[in-house]
Formats: C-alpha cells, sequence, structure tokens
C-alpha cells in the first residue's frame, strides 16, 4: 500500500489502512515516546494515544508533507504535553506534602535501561538518560529523535517546524548541557 | 583526563542503540481502548439528545409552575388568616364591649 492509498483508505475510516498505519509506525511511534518519557506503561499510553488522534485529525493532514513526519510531530508534542502535566503533578504533590497531607511525592524511578542498549553500555546509556531527563522540552526532542531515532536534521527540522540550523543548534546546546552536567557528576 | 573519558563514554553509550520494539497485541489493545473511548463517548452524547434535553425542560417548567402556584396558594392562606384574625379581635372587643374610653367610664 502506498502512501497516497494508506491515507486515502484512513479518510475512508478503513480498517485494513489503519491496520496497516500502525504496523508501519507503531515501533518508531513507540520508540520515540519511550526514549523522551523513559517509562515502558506511559510510552505504550502515548502511543496509542497518538495513533486515536492520527485516526480523529487525518482530514487536517496536509499531504505536502509527510506522513511520518506528520505521525513523529503529534508523538514528540503529546510526548512532551505529558510531561508537563506529569511535572506540575509532581510539584502540586511537593506542595501538598508541604502541608501534611498524606500524599506520597512522585517519583521517578531512579534508572531507565532502553531496551535497545548493547549490554556493555546499559550502566553508562541509563546514566546519560537520566541526564536528558533534566533537558528542556526541545533540546530533549532534538536529541532523542537524533539519537535514539536516529533521524537527520532535515526530518528532524520538519517534526519540530524549525529549522536545520536551530535543529543544529539544540542538539549544540543539548550537548553543553550534558557535558557540564557530566562534570558535576561525584566520582 | 578520566574525567574526560567518562564524559565521551556517557555520551557514546547511545551509539547503536536498536529500535525498542512496540509491545505484543499493541494494534489490540489500540482496538479495544478505541472502542472504550466510543462507547464513553455515545454516553456522554445521551444528554446531549433531544429527547433528553426536552424531558429535562419539561421537569424544569414542571417544577416552576408546581412552585408558582404553591407560593400564591400560601400568599391566599395567610392574607385570609390575617382577615379573620382581625375579624376575631374585633367581634371579641364587640361582645365584651370593649372600648378605647370604656375604662375612663
Amino acid at each position: 500500500m502506498t502512501e497516497t492509498e494508506l491515507i486515502r483508505g484512513l479518510r475512508t475510516a478503513d480498517e485494513a489502512a489503519f491496520k496497516e498505519l500502525v504496523n508501519r509506525f507503531q515501533d518508531s511511534v513507540y520508540n520515540t515516546s519511550l526514549g523522551l518519557i523513559q517509562n515502558t506503561a506511559d510510552a505504550e499510553d502515548i502511543a496509542q494515544e497518538v495513533f486515536i488522534q492520527v485516526y480523529k485529525s487525518i482530514h487536517q493532514f496536509k499531504e505536502a508533507a509527510q506522513l511520518s513526519t506528520w505521525i513523529y510531530r503529534i508523538t514528540t508534542t503529546k510526548t512532551l504535553d505529558f510531561l508537563r502535566s506529569k511535572r506540575r503533578k509532581k510539584r502540586f504533590g511537593f506542595i501538598k506534602s508541604l502541608f501534611g497531607e498524606d500524599h506520597a511525592l512522585v517519583v521517578d524511578p531512579e534508572d531507565f535501561n532502553h531496551p535497545g542498549i548493547l549490554q556493555e553500555r546499559k550502566e553508562e546509556a541509563a546514566q546519560l538518560f537520566t541526564l536528558i531527563n533534566q533537558l528542556p522540552g526541545n533540546q530533549r526532542a532534538a536529541f532523542i529523535l537524533n539519537k535514539v531515532e536516529e533521524l537527520s536534521y532535515k526530518e528532524i527540522a520538519a517534526i519540530l517546524q524549525t529549522t536545520e540550523a536551530s535543529v543544529d543548534a539544540l542538539l549544540q546546546r543539548a550537548k553543553k548541557q550534558l557535558q557540564k552536567k557530566i562534570a558535576e557528576m561525584p566520582g | 583526563m578520566e574525567k574526560k573519558n567518562k564524559e565521551e563514554q556517557l555520551l557514546k553509550s547511545l551509539d547503536g542503540i536498536q529500535k525498542a520494539p512496540a509491545p505484543d497485541f499493541f494494534y489490540a489493545k489500540l482496538r479495544a481502548k478505541m472502542e472504550a473511548n466510543i462507547a464513553a463517548e455515545k454516553a456522554g452524547l445521551f444528554i446531549l439528545r433531544p429527547a433528553y434535553l426536552t424531558s429535562l425542560l419539561g421537569i424544569f417548567l414542571l417544577v416552576n409552575i408546581i412552585t408558582f402556584i404553591q407560593l400564591q396558594q400560601s400568599t391566599r392562606i395567610k392574607a385570609v388568616t390575617k382577615k379573620e384574625n382581625v375579624a376575631t379581635i374585633e367581634s371579641f372587643a364587640a361582645d365584651y364591649q370593649f372600648k378605647s374610653d370604656a375604662v375612663y367610664e
């Protein structure tokens, strides 16, 4: 099925087309979300939400862009929104705990082990993922799309709706921040 | 030097990373979620159905009319009771020939 046929099928609510779309993009969507969120259950939830969104808003998709770009954009937006709301809840939980309510603080899991990492690099990768967690949203998205999804600057620019130069700047800043954080690490 | 090595090691730890595959039965779980969403939306839309809205409006009007009638009745009863009270006092005064100047006679 070509991309045009796939889009046409989706617009007529053809189940076979939807199944084909999910089969084609489920790994990319899940992998991107997992890299950004670092939690398998949340990443699966977001991935499902992405496909529901695609199904609902396929009529708004402009064929000037690639379908994959559009899906990646929905994925990064949804994941970053989720992270923002999680952070807000965390802050609210902290305030509640300050006022003596019996609510435990929302704590992130200590180490995240991405299933696609080579065995001998697992420990370093887990440390790096912890540091990536502290990057601002756009830097984090650019870094994950580049390093985990191995997308080109051009593709990332299309997803984040910016220029290749901006993507380059985002990645440079992300790298500098990570270097700084590594230098501050004990040991 | 050691720090620099550590930095390089950490930054290179994602090199050669494989894509994490979506969990098993992803499509089946997605379908189930979509069906649940549709069912929930339908249940939510029930409230906007014309029959439901008309019934709600009817009940609202009925309650208003009943309240209005009851309010009017209670006002009328109050007025009648007040009048009766005045009449009772006047007849009582007439029966016992109570007059305001009777005391000085």
